[in-house]
């Protein structure tokens, strides 16, 4: 029984020692390991705040933050959210030097965008440690899940304003060089890595992600066009090729206001446009992509070619810039369907394997039914027809005979003439 | 008896008496003249082919009249190429209707070049001849049967030809095509 007690008394003392210790320890990981571990599987409350980043002041040294970004990777928590403020932990290294000015910034870590920064303060801080938070004034969305790197900047009056740090894990950190300025530079240049956990973290709202569906038609509506590259941005930009029925679907967009743009085989077909997410939303996309008529002739007389091939290319004639392509009819025309609105290549193609170029035209479209000629004149060959008429001749017969009585008249007058002389 | 009294005196050139002679130098005279029409009876033959025969080629652009014209047009492999309106018609001037006739006269190319040629003669009224010729390794030149051109009346010529799909390109084939005309 003794024993016993006494094995149990030292389990329980043990058992405490450990949890002291693992409270201590569990107290200097960043906070959102903290939360993941903390409530692991609970929903997220929409609306309410919540942090990522390194909330504790760093005890293994500071760094200078005057005309360098410093700042660390961290992984956004399992939930979406709209960033509010970020907050560092400053001082300036000695009594020297008032009034800098500083602000934050959110990059995504996989291509270093610039997701959002914060308005700028001017702070003088004292030679202690302290938080100093800075707001968004246009709140960027945060995705779960996602690694971003949290950084400061600060311009460089005199003295030297610092950020606190803990070393950490190898390329958490990250700096860059750069000479304070009025907008962070976007995409960061390619930053310097160390082992620092910076003393910063990110406040944000939890956010209800909706579901943005977008369909990209034609300028007649009739026709559904697949692989359009629609680019949503939502702080940042996300591409989606459309599917076979024009669909372009987002399943998790922040409550914010995104732009939507199009292109369809490089070409822009349609502009920006924004569309505020405040509720899941579907969307026709009407692009500026349009049916044409052309018609194909030759050269010397304008005579139409009739089982021509006419393929569109957006650029030059190879087969990963065609668009589409047809076969000119008994007029010598061909309806070409969802052109883009752009210059583009028209060339047109002989042999029944349309192997064979017969002309290259170029040719700007802006607008949906365009009509137009394209006149082939390559690798032709020259037919030339004579005709002549044989006509049968007209005989045409003229009788000359000079006048007997014209004769006998001067016979008599001579013979008078005669007899007046004798 | 006064000197107007006298009887007009006979004079005799020889034994022949004056009026004698005349009358054998009148003869003889009539005789010449007669000669000379014989002789110098003339015939002037003018066997001149009229400008243009009653029915004739017609250039649109100034509506002159033509014997004789050329075409010349690019052609594709594989790729039919249409004129509706060759730049010249047919046109009977006449008051009357005429036979015209036609052919292929003469021609250099082969059936590599050329799969076939089609052309029509044609106004809103009807066709006043049409021919396809598929056959080029041995074309038909013989003339048609008579085609009647009606009086006044134009017409446009068509053409159609398709070059064959290993038509060599810069060859240049070439057709004379030849209008027959019953006149008048």
């Amino acid at each position: 029984m003794k024993t016993f007690f006494k094995f149990t008394v030292t389990t329980i003392l043990t058992i405490l020692a450990l949890a002291v210790v693992l409270e201590l320890a569990f107290y200097k990981l960043p906070i959102q390991t903290r939360l993941e571990n903390v409530i692991p599987g609970i929903p997220p409350v929409f609306g309410a705040t919540n942090i990522f980043g390194y909330t504790t002041i760093g005890t293994s040294g500071a760094v200078a933050l005057d005309n360098v970004i410093y700042g660390s990777l961290f992984t956004m928590n399992a939930e979406y959210g709209l960033a509010n403020s970020i907050t560092c932990a400053l001082d300036k290294s000695s009594s020297t030097g008032t009034n800098w000015t500083v602000k934050c910034a959110i990059y995504r870590h996989s291509d270093l965008k610039l997701i959002g920064q914060t308005s700028e303060s001017i702070i003088t801080p004292t030679t202690s440690m302290a938080w100093y938070t800075f707001n968004f004034a246009t709140s960027p969305g945060l995705s779960n899940g996602v690694q971003y790197v949290l950084v400061a900047w600060a311009n460089n009056p005199t003295g030297t304003l610092q950020m606190a740090y803990l070393t950490r894990t190898s390329n958490q950190g990250h700096y860059r060089s750069s000479t304070y300025t009025t907008n962070f530079p976007d995409p960061l240049p390619s930053p310097t890595h160390n082992a620092y956990q910076y003393s910063i973290y990110c406040t944000y709202t939890i956010s209800t992600p909706y579901k943005l569906n977008l369909r990209a038609k034609d300028w007649d509506q009739t026709d559904n066009i697949q692989n359009c590259i629609v680019t949503m941005n939502n702080g940042s930009d996300f591409n989606r090729a459309t599917d076979a029925n024009g669909w372009a679907n987002y399943t998790a967009v922040l409550p914010s206001s995104v732009t939507v743009k199009v292109k369809y085989f490089g070409k822009w077909v349609n502009g920006t446009f924004t569309q505020t997410m405040g509720a899941d939303k579907t969307t026709t996309v009407r692009c500026k992509l349009y049916d044409v008529q052309v018609k194909v002739v030759e050269s010397a007389k304008s005579a139409k070619l009739i089982g021509a091939n006419v393929t569109c290319f957006n650029a030059t004639s190879v087969s990963t810039n065609k668009i589409t392509s047809g076969i000119t009819n008994s007029s010598a025309y061909v309806r070409l369907l969802n052109v883009p609105n752009a210059t583009l290549t028209f060339t047109q193609y002989a042999r029944s394997t349309f192997t064979l170029v017969i002309g290259n035209t170029t040719q700007a479209v802006s607008y949906d039914e365009q009509a137009f000629t394209v006149t082939s004149n390559q690798n032709s060959l020259s037919t030339s027809q004579d005709r002549y008429i044989i006509g049968y001749p007209i005989h045409g017969i003229v009788l000359s005979i000079p006048s007997l009585s014209h004769l006998l008249t001067r016979c008599k007058k001579k013979i008078k003439r005669r007899k007046n002389h004798e | 008896m006064s000197e107007t009294q006298k009887k007009p005196k006979k004079k005799y050139l020889g034994k022949l008496t004056a009026t004698a002679l005349a009358l054998i130098l009148a003869s003889i005279l009539t005789c010449t003249v007669l000669a000379i029409a014989y002789v110098n009876l003339t015939w002037t033959t003018t066997a001149t082919v009229a400008a243009n025969p009653k029915v004739c080629f017609i250039k649109w652009s100034d509506s002159s009249k033509a014997n004789t014209f050329s075409y010349t047009v690019n052609i594709f492999p594989s790729v039919i190429t249409e004129d509706d309106n060759i730049t010249y018609g047919v046109w009977d001037w006449d008051t009357a209707g005429h036979n015209t006739y036609f052919k292929l006269l003469s021609y250099n190319t082969n059936a590599t070049d050329i799969s076939w040629a089609y052309y029509k003669i044609y106004n809103g009224t009807g066709i006043l001849y049409q021919k396809n010729e598929t056959n080029w390794a041995s074309p038909s030149t013989a003339f048609s049967t008579a085609n009647f051109a009606s009086a006044n009346a134009k017409y446009t010529i068509q053409i159609q030809i398709k070059a064959g799909a290993s038509a060599v390109a810069g060859h240049t084939p070439t057709f004379v095509w030849n209008m027959k005309v019953d006149n008048p």
